[in-house]
């Protein structure tokens, strides 16, 4: 988990880069908030995706490219990263519009190559298939607080919902996910020693 | 995190979360699509306007519908040339509206995208 400091000393680093950028057209700086950014954006879009790699990359890279051609209107107000987070949540949804309805029941590829204990995979299956059981917004506000570390106001901005909406879907969400993953958290409190 | 959000649940999340995705050549391949960057310049669209305005400007001075409307409307006489006028003012009017509209949605969004 990062802290607060470095938090901030990445963001300002991203704001030196977005500078460098916009008022010496480097293309160098711009590389390297690609490779600042791309892990997580990518993570985001794989998990909005459920698992399709091919389509989040896709989508990953639609976004990047459009963050250059739009970065002069990155005014600095949200970190970087969320702005980023933005672009993308939006390049999904219009995804997801040119696709029609049925596109977002998908099911979640849980079959990432990972040596996990089989207890662990048995909970992350739970886990999935009990995020999956949400509504489509409790999904998405959850990833972005628990998942990608947002703070609530921050998933606002990105889901382009008001603050109040984020807050009741993540009261929501995580009220039914304690229901569902109950047997699991008496197991998570041993795990993480609380 | 957050006010009021669960720490068990959070951590049953992250757990399940892959965390970032390694590169694998994902930025190389960005970076060869890059376009070039378009540079905005201000000043054709500026020489634009006045010469547009600056003609305009020239061919009504001297156009004798001018002449007429400038004296019908005092008097508020609804002739034909100052209703000719009004009705190019309107156009006018419409479309730089239109024009300043496409533009705030072009550079205070993304684009199309709402961002």
């Amino acid at each position: 988990m990062t802290c607060v400091g470095d938090e901030s000393d990445a963001a300002r680093d991203d704001q030196a880069l977005v500078a460098r950028v916009l008022l010496a057209d480097d293309r160098r700086a711009f590389e390297q908030l690609l490779r600042r950014h791309q892990g997580m954006v990518r993570a985001q879009l794989r998990r909005l995706v459920r698992g399709n790699l091919a389509e989040a990359d896709d989508l990953a890279q639609e976004t990047f490219l459009l963050a250059w051609r739009k970065l002069h209107q990155f005014r600095g107000e949200a970190r970087f990263s969320t702005w980023l987070y933005r672009i993308a949540y939006s390049c999904f949804l219009q995804a997801r519009r040119k696709q029609g309805p049925g596109a977002e029941h998908q099911p979640v590829d849980l079959h990432e190559p990972q040596n996990w204990p089989d207890d662990r995979a048995d909970r992350r299956l739970d886990v999935e298939r009990a995020v999956q059981s949400l509504s489509a917004p409790e999904q998405a506000v959850l990833l972005h607080v628990a998942q990608l570390g947002l703070s609530h106001e921050e998933a606002a901005y990105v889901l382009g919902m008001p603050l109040g909406t984020v807050k009741s879907h993540a009261r929501r969400g995580q009220a039914r996910l304690r229901v569902l993953l109950a047997d699991w958290n008496v197991i998570a409190d041993k795990e993480f020693g609380r | 995190m957050n006010d009021g959000f669960d720490d068990d649940i959070a951590a049953l999340l992250r757990d399940g979360f892959g965390g970032p995705v390694p590169d694998e050549g994902f930025c190389d391949r960005v970076i060869l699509q890059l376009p070039a960057k378009r540079h905005n310049r201000a000043w054709p669209t500026l020489v634009g306007i006045a010469g547009g305005a600056a003609a305009s400007g020239i061919s009504l001075v001297s156009a004798p519908i001018m002449a007429s409307a400038w004296n019908a409307w005092p008097a508020g006489s609804s002739a034909q040339s100052v209703l000719a006028l009004m009705a190019a003012g309107l156009g006018l009017s419409t479309l730089a509206l239109a024009w300043a509209l496409a533009e705030v949605q072009d550079t205070g969004a993304i684009s199309t995208l709402k961002v």
